[in-house]
């Protein structure tokens, strides 16, 4: 069973974790209007997890509680904790930084409602003192 | 649902005589669906909006008929029972568009048939959560 910080969130309905891009930030050398050759590595770039899924509940008042159950994560800074995959791979530390519902409730014998939920390992992890 | 040779067919106040049969069909408009990570088989299948179809399928006399205009909206109701007998019959009614009109000749030469008419229609929803048709028993009891 998928959870973050100890608590199934996705767990109503069929959903999937993957990884974003992960590597470095390069870009070009040269600005407008002075070009130069060759191109300069920025950083190490972040590692974004993402899960993809249906909440689904079985009237519109109980789906209201899966979606209040996740957006209540959302506060003066992000909420840090393990996220655990379907398959139990764990990452440890990341941070629950953004979610989108990706269209409209649908109901026929459920309610359900399809969502991207974003995670960030953060290299230093936003202040939770402000 | 099939019903054949029904009775005191009526659209939107209009009798029509001569129906060989109407055909409600059900199909579904946006079916949602989701499989567990890596696994191949599917564990949620819902249909979340569908479409109430009904077909009117009437013998056409030599004279012809008028046919009701697209997008014509009105109750549409009639009286019958499955395989056309007079067991279980059934009162079928509910608001209906006309989506399309069409003619078939029928079998030409010494097996001619009558020509015929279908209208087809979709039926709809008074709040979006109730089925458009309504199905109970004849009142008439079949008279």
């Amino acid at each position: 069973m998928s959870s973050f910080d100890g608590e199934d969130l996705f767990g109503s309905g069929p959903h999937e974790f993957r990884q974003n891009t992960q590597g470095y930030l390069v870009v070009q050398n040269g600005t407008p209007g002075s070009p130069a050759p060759g191109s300069t590595v920025l950083g190490l770039l972040e590692l974004d997890v993402i899960v993809e899924g249906r909440l689904v509940a079985g009237s519109a008042a109980a789906l209201w509680d899966l979606r209040d159950a996740i957006t209540d994560l959302f506060g003066p800074s992000p909420t840090v904790g393990t996220l655990i995959g379907n398959d139990g791979r764990q990452w440890a530390s990341m941070s629950f930084i953004r979610y989108e519902e990706l269209g409209a409730v649908e109901h026929g014998r459920v309610y359900s409602i399809a969502y991207k939920a974003t995670f960030r390992e953060f290299q230093v992890v936003p202040n939770s003192d402000s | 649902m099939l019903v054949l040779n029904p009775t005191k067919v009526v659209f939107d106040g209009d009798a029509w005589d001569g129906v060989r049969a109407i055909v409600i069909d059900q199909e579904q408009e946006t079916l949602v669906e989701g499989w567990n990570e890596s696994q191949p088989y599917e564990v949620l299948v819902d249909v979340a909006r569908n479409r109430v179809r009904v077909k009117v399928v009437q013998e056409i006399g030599p004279e012809g008929l008028d046919s009701p205009a697209l997008s014509a909206e009105g109750l549409l109701e009639f009286h019958g029972s499955v395989g056309g007998s007079g067991a279980g019959r059934k009162r079928v009614r509910g608001t209906c568009v006309v989506v399309g009109v069409r003619h078939d000749l029928g079998p030409t030469g010494s097996g001619r048939g009558a020509p015929t008419r279908t209208v087809e229609f979709i039926a709809i929803s008074e709040d979006g959560a109730t089925h458009p048709l309504e199905i109970e028993a004849d009142p008439d009891g079949g008279v």
